[in-house]
């Protein structure tokens, strides 16, 4: 019975590969574009047109002993799982007879296309330097394949066909298959999917992705040097339900709406959406454009829209950074759209509100509040210095400090601080009723700013004490100049100070940025480390490891911000079109 | 097994009568009621949540004094265990409140060194009914269940008092007001149930004498505070004795009480025994002694894990095991650590939220626990528990010497059934095995948790 | 679902003696003492409630019900609400008096139609004004005692749950925890989180799964005649499991795409109720909240008029959507859907055009089965309890005319003895007939 079901699978993968030779491609022949071969229906693209450039890039020393500096990696270097990947490469090169910095120069060092289509189905083409290795490669893998299915007791499950001229091989029963071509190496998951690019390569690339309009624009519009493109047939994603999702999200969340409101709104006009990724240095860039538009002045969303001189603030620098983010956004104008925007009302929602009208002294929010600030909003998250004399709490949470700019602090300030302090009043009665300590109020100076700061007691405390969470807390509310700062913490709110004293205002400004978010790769980092333990734990409960394999995913995890913890991404708008730019810069390049 | 239902049990009246003597001296295999696999297993569902693989080998090979005494005495490494996972579960309600509390409970119970005890936690937790939503203070919480589980092994008493003077009591009661002007009748109504004492049955004088001795206990700061202003000091009678009695000299009145000793010892039938079978005074009577003579509560335990009783059919699969048991019993039979975190979550779902059971009479109990959308609710839990990436059953089937396509499906069944399934469901589920093994491609791995996802989805799973 | 093998069942030794049991254990508890039971336990919910259930829906924070059903005629509404009256112009008159706010238009035409009922002066004595405790004593239904933990629906399925143990009697929709009007003794209340997203498949079907009737051979293991009633019982659960699955796995299926047309979350939520009882889950009660966790979307103190619109224009549609649904599935005559809110709200708009913590309130009920209309007088605007309205009629009472005239199961011991009259909503040739 067994051996009939394998038999079948193996007829049924004839029947799918075999038919009459024809259109054979041969040897040292040059190939057409592989877009050509990649069906019209195509989702999402992905090309390394030269990975030499890639393959260069990695293979150099220089990225090599910048590599090595960060620990975590160095770690992984060091690790049982590392040196089983050498032994395999080694056997490798002792079996194609050549060292493997020169295999992967021949095998990857010319281009690659990887095509996802509907139903998952996946098309990777890779054009090789060398026709000859490949099918050394491929034989030597065959072997193996053959010898592994032999020992699971499955011969049957190494098989190959042809159809027009192409020899089609599977080494897992049909799950995958691929096909060589000349130079050319064809991997899918679905054996239609490989007679599709055959019939395309019969018929020179009618009806395939090169001739497709939308993709034919959003190569004009990347940069042409780009290591990696990217291309997204957002008509085709579209008809996923997962848009909807976000949607759905956001109807009920007013933060996400406040963030992603605009760019979904653009993005839902666009027909495509591409990417292009560069690498100058140590530096990694993603540029990724989209042919939709932003919605005019008068529609809801249109919130967060910078003129071409306008624009969001450079991030604020301060020392033992974690995040920063600089938002351009017209809060007032964006919660005049609450019933459009996230019309169903959450307790959170209207819990917000009545703070509001007792913090404003019954105010009109969005008429008589919000439209005191400027669009230009700025977070940073710090990690923090503990005064022992307060507490060193056992949970170590960053500080975090949000930063308005305001039209008149002359009207403004007043309304803030009296809002400000109504509301550690309340903190203070909701804790008290817990019978938890509570702030007291000050006022206190620093470089000529006067700001209100608010501490917990620390009388008659045993060391124990303080350790608890609240200690991460100092509250303040400054006014410096035209901008308003509130902290969690005074030491954060001091480190602004310092900031925006001496910040160039014009040198400030973003043109068409409306978000730029940054991360420093230290402060994380150092932060992840002070709460390794706790995230050890939470992996063990969450993930159902052992203390050492949790251990072991943190450092991975670890490993993981070491690599891309120094990034940035910048939102903008560019003629009326939504555009993103982030960018990586790897361990040990210079800021 | 040597009890059936026509001989020894005259349950016409809903109540059991067995000979007392015989029920609970120790049973002594015989040839033809040998020490077998089914009793290992039964001995392990009722004291250790179940056993994996070596524990039920090595319990077959010591025979039930030996284990039972395994069992039933802390190991070693049980103090190394407390001081590792203490910390844990505090710093867990600290950081992640109930969720936390609730994945840390559940991960010692997978991995404890010493299930009976945590079983035993789980079981006065259970019955007092402490609700860490009513508490707030997550911390405060933790701590009562780490004292209750430091005494829940000791004597009644103990534990009586353990509880009673734990601020959690009174404020999971929602904080009644023990005022000496106006005791609360409807607390004293309350303890008296959760001690015992019948409160339909107590004179009314009685329950207000109970509702005077609590006079003058506040909870004030999360501390248990008495007020010597606000406690009314006129002496009191309560169960025949009489004096100016607080919480203290209530808790060691009750406690001496046959009364509340008795009720003690019926919990621990239902617990340990059977819910099926609601048993005489008279059968209860030599353990009732026990408890009043002095023995331990980890000594009654023993007492009734030893018994005649406990090994005869009586016993065997007549209680319908709580989510807890039933998704702890999994991860432990295969000797596996699971994700608690989302477990503990499942469980709320489930009905038993091991924060916060719902009334003072605790979690439901036996067949209330099954409802078809709870069972079907439950059934998706194990299914999800064992066909996830934290069970690995072939990789047990391996290290035990059954890695094989042959014997895997043998071998599952007799680790989590002990061949209890019915032969028609044994025949369906292999032949499902025999097309799955033949499918092409088959990983053994993926293949054997479907099996084992398709054993524990059967009823009989639910049986303790 | 109910078919005479849990009925014969019920008539069996063994179930006998559970009940008795379960007889006992409630004697123990604080609810039940203050009400023993007054009919033998396990009374027979009337034969012609069979089939029917109740759809409570929570409004979190306090309803305005002034801003809700508007006194629009009255000049002490005006003088008290001077922002807040804007709304009166645009109000939609439904009696002499009375007028509904624009967003409750949905509503309208089953109000005329006489399936929607508005029970005006709903409170209790002393009623309190703090969110917790209020809602609280709406759960108990003994306002008041802070020590109780179980909750009028939560005992009312204990009574229904002693004749047929297997089935569900109570679910609750929504993401809050679990509200204490729900908590019984004797039973698991399942929950649906999310109404796009019910995980109920049924599972891949079992040996248990028994399609002649006759339960497959009892194995090897060595079970007494209690155990094999117990294992018998398990397997029947599952198979009933089963089949209740499959059908809400159909009803799901056939009611997917209007949840993804629907707008709003409470929407969907009925509109997925509606499937389950035309599904026969058997559930008698169905419990949703709308405005989240305490303090809830409701407590407008703040920017009341666009806030409350919004939600009165959520609470209109899911509630037509839902007489819409029910009637196309031919269910309309088995529903009966009633809100409820902690409070009502004060008469007067305070300084930040909102208003606060009041007292009585109005609850809307609707159905087939409902005598439509303005049930009890409009409470004075004249005279007021601390700003807030004064009650003519006990929530017990609505409760109890919910438990007995719809649902045939009776309330004294679930309520204990409820004070004042018993408001009548309920057609006459729907009610099940009063069991005291």
């Amino acid at each position: 019975m067994m051996a009939r079901v394998k038999r079948s699978i193996f007829t049924s993968l004839i029947t799918i590969l075999i038919l009459p030779a024809a259109n054979v491609c041969g040897a040292g022949e040059e190939l057409p574009s592989a877009t050509e071969w990649i069906p019209a229906e195509a989702a999402i693209v992905l090309e390394i047109p030269d990975s030499s450039k890639v393959v260069e890039g990695l293979l150099s020393k220089e990225f090599e002993g910048r590599i090595r500096e960060n620990e975590q990696i160095r770690q992984f270097l060091e690790s049982p799982q590392f040196a089983q990947i050498v032994g395999i490469v080694r056997y490798l090169e002792f079996r194609l007879g050549t060292d493997w910095k020169d295999a992967v120069r021949k095998l990857f060092g010319g281009r690659i296309t990887a095509a996802l289509l509907p139903r998952n189905q996946v098309l990777i083409v890779v054009d090789t330097k060398s026709a000859e290795l490949l099918s050394k490669l491929h034989q030597v893998l065959l072997e193996h394949a053959r010898d592994e299915a032999q020992k699971a007791g499955d011969p049957d499950r190494v098989a190959s066909g042809v159809y027009k001229g192409w020899t089609g091989w599977t080494f897992d029963g049909g799950k995958n298959v691929h096909a060589l071509v000349g130079s050319r190496l064809l991997l899918s998951n679905k054996a239609d999917l490989l007679r599709s690019a055959a019939d395309l390569a019969e018929t020179g690339g009618a009806g395939s992705l090169a001739r497709v309009a939308a993709y034919q624009q959003a190569q004009a519009a990347l940069p042409q040097n780009a290591w990696v493109r990217a291309f997204v047939n957002i008509g085709l994603i579209k008809e996923a339900p997962r848009s909807d999702r976000i949607e759905r999200a956001m109807r009920t969340n007013p933060l996400l709406a406040l963030m992603v409101a605009d760019n979904l709104e653009a993005l839902s006009n666009a027909t495509w959406m591409a990417a292009a990724i560069n690498v100058d240095g140590g530096r990694v860039g993603l540029h990724v454009v989209a042919d939709g538009t932003f919605p005019g002045g008068d529609h809801p969303t249109a919130f967060s829209l910078p003129t071409n001189e306008s624009g969001c603030l450079r991030n604020i620098e301060v020392p033992r950074r974690l995040v920063a983010v600089s938002l351009y956004r017209d809060l007032a104008r964006f919660y005049r759209q609450k019933d459009v925007l996230f019309p169903e009302r959450t307790s959170g929602l209207i819990f917000f509100e009545n703070m509001m009208g007792v913090f404003f002294t019954g105010r009109h929010f969005s008429e008589e509040v919000l439209p005191h600030l400027h669009p230009e909003i700025r977070l940073v998250v710090a990690a923090q210095e503990y005064q022992p004399d307060y507490g060193v709490p056992a949970v170590a949470l960053p500080a975090m400090a949000l930063v308005f700019r305001m039209k008149d602090p002359k009207q403004f300030v007043p309304m803030a601080e009296e809002a400000w302090q109504k509301a550690l009043g309340l903190i203070n009665f909701t804790r008290g009723q817990q019978a938890l300590p509570g702030l007291i109020l000050d006022r206190a100076e620093y470089r000529g700013v006067r700001y209100t700061v608010a501490a917990f007691s620390t009388v008659g405390l045993t060391p124990e004490d303080r350790k608890d969470v609240r200690f991460n807390f100092r509250p303040v509310l400054a006014p410096v100049g035209e901008y308003l700062v509130l902290s969690s913490t005074e030491q954060l709110a001091r480190d602004i100070i310092d900031y925006l004293q001496q910040e160039d205002q014009n040198a400030a400004r973003l043109p068409g940025r409306h978000f730029v978010l940054e991360t420093d790769r230290e402060g994380l980092l150092k932060l992840l480390k002070t709460n390794r333990e706790a995230i050890i734990r939470q992996n063990m409960v969450e993930r159902g490891h052992s203390r050492e394999k949790a251990e072991a995913e943190t450092n991975n995890l670890f490993a993981l911000v070491a690599i891309l913890g120094e990034l940035r991404v910048e939102l903008l708008r560019q003629e009326d079109k939504p555009q993103a730019r982030i960018e990586v810069a790897l361990p040990g390049t210079e800021n | 097994m040597t009890l059936s239902a026509n001989d020894q049990v005259d349950a016409s009246l809903g109540q059991l009568r067995v000979d007392p003597v015989w029920a609970w001296e120790p049973f002594v295999p015989t040839p033809n009621d040998p020490w077998d696999l089914r009793k290992v297993g039964h001995l392990f569902r009722r004291a250790a949540f179940a056993g994996s693989w070596p524990q039920l080998q090595q319990a077959l090979e010591e025979g039930p004094e030996k284990t039972v005494s395994r069992l039933t005495t802390p190991p070693p490494k049980l103090a190394q265990f407390h001081q590792q996972f203490d910390p844990l579960l505090r710093e867990a309600a600290r950081g992640q409140g109930q969720g936390g509390i609730r994945a840390w409970w559940l991960r010692r119970m997978v991995e404890s060194p010493f299930p009976l005890e945590e079983k035993l936690t789980l079981f006065w937790h259970g019955h007092f009914a402490i609700s860490a939503d009513r508490l707030r203070d997550p911390t405060l919480f933790v701590d009562y269940l780490l004292q209750l589980r430091e005494s829940c092994l000791s004597s009644w008493q103990n534990v009586l008092a353990t509880v009673c003077g734990h601020p959690a009591l009174l404020l999971s009661a929602g904080s009644p007001q023990h005022r000496k002007a106006q005791p609360s009748l409807k607390w004293a109504r309350i303890f008296a149930a959760q001690v015992g004492l019948a409160p339909d049955g107590l004179p009314a004088t009685e329950l207000q004498e109970i509702a005077r001795a609590w006079t003058g206990w506040f909870v004030v700061n999360n501390r248990l505070r008495f007020i010597a202003s606000e406690h009314d000091p006129r002496p009191k009678k309560i169960l025949g004795r009489q004096g100016d009695f607080g919480i203290p000299e209530l808790v060691a009145v009750i406690s001496a009480h046959p009364a509340s000793q008795e009720f003690v010892v019926r919990k621990l039938f239902r617990y340990f025994i059977s819910e099926e079978h609601p048993p005489s005074g008279e059968l209860l009577s030599p353990l009732v002694d026990c408890l009043a003579q002095g023995e331990s509560l980890l000594g009654v335990v023993r007492v009734i894990l030893r018994s005649n009783i406990f090994y005869s059919t009586l016993a065997y699969r007549s209680r319908v095991k709580s989510p807890v048991e039933s998704v702890v019993g999994l991860a432990r039979m295969l000797g596996q650590i699971v994700p608690t975190a989302r477990l503990g979550e499942d469980l709320v779902d489930l009905g038993q939220d091991l924060c916060n059971p719902p009334t003072f009479d605790g979690w439901p109990e036996g067949r209330a626990w099954i409802n078809h959308l709870s069972f079907l609710r439950r059934k998706q839990v194990l299914r999800q528990l064992a066909v996830s990436s934290a069970l690995d059953p072939w990789a047990v089937a391996q290290k035990h010497g059954y890695g094989s396509i042959n014997k895997l499906p043998d071998f599952l069944s007799q680790l989590i059934y002990q061949g209890d399934l019915p032969s028609t469901t044994m025949g369906t589920l292999q032949q499902k095995w025999n097309s799955l093994s033949a499918s092409r491609p088959f990983q053994p791995a993926d293949g054997a948790k479907v099996f084992l996802a398709e054993l524990v989805q059967q009823p009989e799973f639910e049986l303790a | 679902m109910r078919d005479d093998a849990s009925f014969r069942l019920h008539l069996s030794r063994r179930k006998f003696i559970r009940m008795s049991v379960a007889g006992t254990t409630l004697g123990l508890l604080p609810g039940a003492c203050l009400f023993p039971l007054t009919q033998p336990a396990g009374k027979q919910p009337v034969e012609g409630a069979k089939g029917r259930s109740v759809i409570v829906i929570q409004l979190t924070g306090g309803n305005d019900i002034l801003n809700t059903v508007i006194p629009y005629q009255d000049p002490a509404y005006f003088r008290a609400r001077p922002t807040l009256n804007s709304v009166a112009k645009k109000a939609r008159p439904i009696s002499d008096n009375l007028a509904f706010h624009p967003a409750l238009d949905p509503l309208r035409e089953l109000f005329q139609d006489g399936q929607l009922a508005i029970l005006q002066g709903v409170g209790y004595p002393q009623s309190s004004r703090d969110h917790q405790q209020a809602i609280r004593d709406w759960y108990t239904a003994l306002p008041g005692d802070t020590v109780e933990r179980t909750g009028w629906i939560g005992r009312a399925c204990d009574i229904l749950n002693q004749a047929l143990p297997s089935e569900v009697h109570a679910l609750f929709v929504g993401t809050i925890p679990l509200p204490q009007a729900l908590v019984g003794r004797s039973a698991v209340v399942p929950r649906i989180r999310d109404a796009n997203n019910v995980n109920w498949e049924p599972l891949p079907a079992g040996d248990w799964e028994i399609s002649s009737g006759e339960p497959p051979d009892e194995g090897t293991a060595p079970l007494t005649a209690e155990a094999q009633d117990l294992l018998r019982h398990l397997r029947q659960t599952a198979t009933q499991a089963q089949r209740v699955a499959k059908r809400v796995q159909a009803a799901v299926e056939k009611v997917a795409p209007q949840l993804d047309a629907a707008r709003f979350e409470l929407e969907r939520r009925l509109q997925l109720i509606a499937s389950l009882i035309d599904a026969e889950v058997g559930v008698r009660f169905f419990f949703t909240d709308f405005g989240g966790p305490e303090p809830g979307g409701f407590d407008t103190h703040a920017n009341q008029l666009d806030n409350h619109h919004a939600l009165l224009t959520e609470l209109a549609q899911g509630i037509a959507s839902f007489a819409h649904h029910t009637e196309k599935l031919g269910i309309a005559d088995r529903v009966l859907l009633m809100t409820f809110s902690e409070f009502g709200r004060t008469l007067a708009e305070n300084g930040r055009h909102g208003t606060d913590h009041g007292a009585a309130t109005s609850l809307f009920v609707f159905g087939k089965a409902v005598q439509g209309g303005l049930v009890g007088k409009h409470p004075s605007l004249y005279q007021l309890d601390q700003g807030g309205l004064i009650h003519h009629t006990d929530f017990r009472a609505v409760y109890k005319s919910l438990l007995e005239d719809w649902l045939g199961v009776p309330a004294e011991p679930v309520l204990g003895p409820v004070p004042g009259p018993v408001p009548l909503f309920v057609k006459e040739e729907y009610r099940a007939g009063r069991a005291s």
